[in-house]
């Protein structure tokens, strides 16, 4: 008995000293932190600007070598955050994929809406900006088309640009792509029901929807991980440089939100999470109706299974809602963000997006779309 | 009193679940190392349950009718901030948020007249092209051999 007392008692001594030194090791880390938190780089993937509208860029992203005759494609991201999540670094970026392909790959940077943007609509930004891009894109490539690929909102805003200009895209992919809100999986759909929210007024006496306002909504989806797991894993491996690296990388980025244009906000709150107008085909986007019957082109719809932002429910009716023949799902374990920067998702998802989209990018007999392609 | 008790309950629930999933978790230590890996493992159990008690608080009436509450009380305060500052600059003659605001939404107006407009034009230049083509089209069509 008496041994057995001394052995647990050796034990732990032993895991206590462990943890002491392990503990010295992480408070020498402590003044190097900052510094390490400053040499974060955003973006990975060699680009230059060549576009630019009021606060908008479009990036393009240099390739190696061009696949001949590929149409091009264009990223649109959400409003509600930086773009680069989508470049993040090295070994975590979807468009090195693109480029490496061989694909002219373009990403649009939305800028930051001030308070004179407030005004700014769904109809200012998919049949405005995203259509002037478009039109940018044909011009300096030659290419009668453009792929679209839409992350989160800016799935949502591509689906809709897609129906409303069907001749002008050849290929559509949505990552994680808001479309039917009905589902109550979410707790976002929850707290923008209209028993609940007034959009109206927010709207009315804030202008643009404040960062942070957001920035806390996504924080309180998953309190627990965020507030309290996330800094104890912090502390824990803070002696560890890549894991240092990979996240202030990512806290860079998420703590890096931005406001969205009161009207913006107003109709995508109003008309999608509380009327759910984009399914029933009575989505206004100024003096047009979406209707996203009118998408023929391929479609892959790409879902995250643990996505508690955009929950799969969200997404999954898409594919049943256009008139494509050329249909494809692809569901994967990773979450919203995970999605896009996650291991698993680099090495196994991507490969197989730019696969599908490689084969479907060669350009046919061509023929013209029109004056303008579309307005 | 029925509060207090609802509140205790679910407490008592989140503590339970929080137990449970400690003990299901199956945590026998073997050697030093799986010790500290038992306790992470515990301690990760207890932090899922924890969030999921969390999303169903944040799931209940009473959640969503103090968020409600909370962001109607932002609102109005943002609302009298608005109303104060106005007042002031109009006080001393200067323009206002709702002054600019106003002639944004004129300008606007004009924009989307116009632009409607620009877009109608564009439509029936679509057409008329169209229907420039269609003659073309047809007189470069192989004529019928003669029979």
């Amino acid at each position: 008995m008496s041994a057995v007392i001394g052995n647990m008692w050796e034990a732990w001594m032993d895991r206590s000293i462990g943890e002491s030194i392990s503990a010295a090791k992480r408070a020498m880390q402590l003044p190097y932190l900052w510094a390490h938190a400053q040499r974060v780089k955003k973006g990975a993937t060699a680009s230059e600007e060549v576009y630019e509208e009021d606060h908008l860029k479009l990036l393009r992203y240099k390739s190696p070598a061009l696949m001949p005759g590929a149409t091009p494609l264009i990223v649109v991201f959400a409003l509600v955050n930086r773009p680069y999540i989508l470049d993040l670094k090295e070994g975590k970026s979807v468009i090195g994929h693109f480029v490496r392909q061989g694909f002219d790959t373009y990403l649009i940077d939305w800028g930051i809406p001030t308070d004179a943007d407030r005004q700014l609509g769904l109809d200012d930004y998919i049949n405005g900006y995203l259509l002037n891009i478009v039109k940018h894109v044909r011009e300096r490539t030659g290419s009668e088309q453009v792929n679209l690929l839409g992350y989160c909102m800016g799935g949502t805003m591509s689906s809709m640009f897609t129906a409303l200009h069907p001749k002008l895209v050849k290929n559509l992919i949505l990552m994680a792509a808001g479309i039917d809100f009905s589902t109550r999986e979410g707790l976002l759909n929850l707290w923008s029901d209209a028993k609940h929210f007034d959009v109206d007024k927010f709207v009315d006496a804030f202008g643009n929807c404040p960062a942070e306002y957001l920035q806390s909504a996504f924080l309180m989806l998953k309190p627990v991980a965020n507030l309290i797991e996330k800094p104890i894993n912090f502390y824990e491996k803070m002696g560890d440089s890549e894991f240092l690296d990979d996240y202030f990388t990512m806290e860079g980025w998420l703590n890096d939100n931005v406001p969205l244009a009161g009207e913006t906000y107003r109709e995508f709150v109003k008309y999608l999470y509380q009327q759910n107008r984009l399914v029933k085909g009575t989505m206004p986007v100024g003096r047009h109706t979406v209707k996203l019957e009118n998408i023929k082109c391929p479609v892959l719809n790409i879902m995250a299974t643990k996505d508690d932002l955009v929950p799969c429910g969200q997404s999954l009716p898409f594919n049943d809602l256009v008139g494509s023949k050329d249909r494809e799902t692809m569901q994967f374990s990773a979450g919203h963000i995970g999605l896009a920067v996650g291991s698993k998702a680099q090495r196994e998802l991507w490969p197989k997006v730019v696969e599908w989209l490689a084969k479907r990018s060669k350009p046919e007999g061509g023929g013209k779309v029109g004056i303008g392609g579309g307005w | 009193m029925e509060t207090l008790f609802g509140d205790l309950q679910d407490f008592m629930r989140m503590w339970l679940d929080g137990a449970t999933k400690r003990a299901s978790s199956g945590v026998m230590p073997q050697s030093e190392s799986s010790a500290s890996d038992g306790v992470k493992q515990m301690r990760d159990m207890y932090f899922q349950a924890l969030g999921q008690r969390s999303e169903e608080f944040m799931r209940s009436p009473q959640f969503l009718e103090m968020m409600k509450q909370g962001r109607d009380a932002a609102v109005a305060m943002r609302q009298q901030t608005n109303d104060m500052l106005a007042r002031a600059h109009h006080a001393v003659g200067s323009l206002a948020q709702p002054d600019v605001d106003s002639l944004l939404m004129a300008v606007r107006r004009c924009e989307t007249r116009v632009l409607d407009k620009l877009e109608e034009l564009s439509n029936r230049m679509s057409e008329l092209e169209g229907r420039h083509e269609e003659p073309r089209a047809r007189r470069r069509k192989p004529g019928r051999s003669a029979k």
